[in-house]
């Protein structure tokens, strides 16, 4: 109760030094979503976004003018300096945060499976995959599509860019900003470690005629913004296997020598899944 | 029969993953037509399947458009599990959702069909396996070397066709 009295008035000592300072604040840090709409995915259709939006974000200083009176802006400046730490004494002391303390530390989860990464430093990795995907994906680039998803998802990409290439559009996306990623899941399966991800991403996606590059879908004048749920997979052992055709201890998928199959091993975090959901 | 009946005769039997197999079978089964590349799936097809496949492509073909498959999703229930003739033979009803339509392979044009409302429609299909195969392992019958199936029956040394009937679950009949 005196905690709770004490900060009450150390926070209207505050504000009431808060006056001088107005001028010196920031203004809005503003950003405003994207519109909904489809953009490509391995289970939905491929179309543009359907109402303006930006991504960006903008903010701007101001600093006051000077006050000819010293006496009272030391006198504002001292109690403000004065509510200001107590304040923060009182944030530093106070015991429990229930919400904060229920959370599940993600990080200790991502570095038991993968010491050399942080949650930030994976979410951040797994997003440029995403990027990656979506690019190839523009580009028609098997090759690529090939490394980053799992064989069943590339097969079913591949023959929704058969089909793309067919009626003569591509799907373009672009300038590519995540707004909010984080690690949801990890945990292994046989010899597999899954990890899932929520991503919300917003970019420029519509599909155009490739003969008269006209815009057939979708709309280039504003991002759409999605969320998604991520499944990457990486293999969670890279251990030489004898090749069962040739016996060759082999470190790749197919033996170099009788060119067997071997094993279908992830070598790097491949997508097996994406679900999307829209705002 | 029943799953736990068919459990105890067939101990390798996992449902959950001959369901992604048969929806992966069926949805390859639909985009093969749609890219004209039935050599993907020939081995996950009995030969009937096969040449019914082919004859859809080549009576699209006859008025120079493609058959299109497109936005295709497919859920699969297992019905009934039956012993005949020294296979396997698992009943399971296909619900597939999809857009279906002609392109004109002159101009990219819709020439048939709605490329906007997806068709849903409900398959019968059945899938068959020798009692007895493994699929730990698929080996070529041409050469002996061991192929991936996921990337095509091809076998990349020999070009010989895969035969997955002899390992694992193969595309019957559909209706």
């Amino acid at each position: 109760m005196r905690k709770k009295l004490l900060c009450v008035i150390s926070l209207t000592l505050f504000c009431i030094s808060l006056p001088v300072m107005a001028d010196s604040g920031w203004d809005s840090d503003y950003s405003s979503g994207g519109g909904s709409g489809n953009s490509w995915s391995s289970s939905d259709r491929y179309s543009g976004s359907s109402y303006r939006g930006h991504d960006t974000h903008s903010s701007s200083q101001k600093r006051s003018s000077a006050v000819s009176d010293k006496g009272i802006i030391f006198f504002f400046l001292l109690f403000a300096g004065a509510g200001a730490g107590i304040v923060i004494l009182n944030i530093l002391s106070h015991k429990s945060k229930p919400s904060f303390a229920k959370e599940i530390n993600h990080t200790d989860i991502v570095q038991s499976f993968f010491p050399q990464y942080t949650e930030k430093d994976l979410s951040l990795l797994l997003y440029q995959k995403f990027v990656d995907i979506q690019k190839a994906w523009m580009n028609f680039d098997y090759e690529s599509l090939k490394k980053l998803c799992s064989m069943e998802l590339f097969e079913s990409y591949k023959a929704d860019l058969e089909v793309l290439k067919l009626k003569k559009g591509q799907n373009v996306m672009d300038d590519f900003s995540c707004i909010s990623a984080s690690i949801r899941d990890i945990h292994k399966e046989q010899d597999m470690i899954v990890i899932e991800m929520y991503l919300r991403t917003s970019f420029y996606d519509y599909v155009i005629n490739v003969e008269d590059q006209s815009i057939i879908r979708g709309t280039s004048e504003q991002k759409i913004q999605n969320h998604y749920i991520l499944k990457y997979a990486i293999s969670s052992t890279f251990e030489k296997e004898a090749c069962p055709s040739c016996g060759a201890l082999v470190s790749s998928n197919e033996c170099p020598y009788c060119h067997s199959f071997v094993k279908d091993r992830m070598m790097d975090f491949v997508l097996i899944s994406k679900k999307k959901f829209e705002d | 029969m029943q799953l736990e009946e068919f459990q105890k005769r067939d101990p390798s039997f996992q449902e959950n993953m001959f369901l992604s197999h048969a929806n992966e079978i069926i949805k390859r089964m639909f985009t093969s037509i749609s890219c004209n590349q039935l050599e993907n799936i020939q081995h996950f097809v009995s030969k009937t399947v096969y040449q019914n496949l082919k004859k859809e492509i080549e009576e699209a073909s006859s008025f120079f458009s493609r058959l299109i498959y497109d936005e295709i999703k497919v859920s699969t229930l297992i019905d009934d599990f039956k012993e005949i003739d020294g296979y396997w033979m698992i009943h399971v009803t296909a619900h597939c959702k999809y857009l279906k339509y002609y392109l004109s392979l002159r101009d990219g044009h819709i020439v048939k069909g709605n490329d906007t409302v997806r068709q849903d429609q409900n398959f019968k299909v059945v899938f068959k396996k020798k009692i007895g195969a493994s699929s730990n392992e698929f080996r070529c019958l041409g050469c002996g070397i061991t192929i991936s199936i996921h990337e095509g029956g091809k076998c990349p040394q020999c070009g010989r066709i895969f035969d997955l009937e002899l390992f694992d679950y193969i595309l019957d009949s559909i209706v």
